[in-house]
């Protein structure tokens, strides 16, 4: 019997952005809902975590431990061509978590990456269906 | 009202897994040595053993991801703390790797700015 070869597709290289933000009043819901409508990039994740920042800290003890912060850690993959602009997009959504010490945004480069998209055309997508 | 904003183009990224409850010892660590900060993450670990043999020491299935983002002069100091601290050379307590980067942005207070311009 013969055998149907499949190959995954790729797309161009990527680049990961990671952007560290404060837990608090759902920015990490807000960028990727932004990021989904205003960019049409679907391809994120948030999780919490526990955040420790020195920058915050005026004239730590040397030997404490800096206190800790809720925070959210949200992963954002893009292709490589559209890197630049999407940096550049989260760093203008995060401005004011940047300038007061409770933020970092960092990005690297992925060797392979997937293809990702919805199913289309599934019927009430986008519908709030209401009781 | 114009804004600069500084990139860090010289960063790399640890990340650090290990057994819950370690992630104190591991940060402390890594700011001894001169990170700025961290982020712990709690998750579930597999594919270890239970008991490693005849020590008879527990694997935790739970675990703590600890991610660092350090200048790469800082790289090798806070790699070595952590991993000492973390007494990594000891089977089943946990391990570590750097991600290179390629940028970062956040916030730097003016005095540490003048330091480091060229």
């Amino acid at each position: 019997m013969p055998q149907t070869e499949t190959t995954p597709s790729h797309h161009p290289p990527g680049k990961w952005i990671t952007c560290i933000i404060p837990a608090e009043h759902g920015l990490d819901i807000d960028l990727m809902t932004t990021l989904k409508n205003g960019k049409g990039v679907i391809t994120t994740s948030s999780s919490r975590c526990r955040g420790y920042s020195g920058w915050t800290v005026t004239n730590p003890p040397a030997n404490a431990m800096p206190p800790a912060n809720p925070v959210s850690v949200v992963t954002v993959v893009v292709a490589e061509d559209r890197a630049e602009e999407i940096f550049l997009f989260l760093t203008q959504r995060i401005t004011h978590a940047l300038q007061e010490g409770n933020a970092i945004l960092f990005q690297g480069v992925l060797s392979h990456l997937s293809q990702y998209e919805l199913p289309v055309g599934i019927p009430g997508e986008g519908h709030i269906n209401t009781l | 009202m114009t804004r600069t904003m500084t990139i860090l183009t010289d960063v790399k990224l640890i990340t650090c897994i290990v057994q819950r409850g370690m992630s104190d010892i591991i940060v402390k660590a890594a700011r001894e040595a001169g990170a700025q900060g961290a982020t712990v993450t709690y998750a579930k670990g597999s594919g270890v053993r239970e008991r490693l043999g005849l020590l008879g020491v527990a694997v935790e299935v739970d675990k703590e991801i600890i991610t660092i983002v350090v200048s790469s002069q800082q790289m090798d100091a806070v790699f070595e703390h952590i991993y000492l601290a973390g007494q990594l050379d000891v089977p089943g307590m946990g391990f570590l790797y750097v991600t290179p980067l390629e940028k970062a942005a956040t916030f730097i207070p003016n005095d540490v700015l003048d330091k480091i311009k060229p």
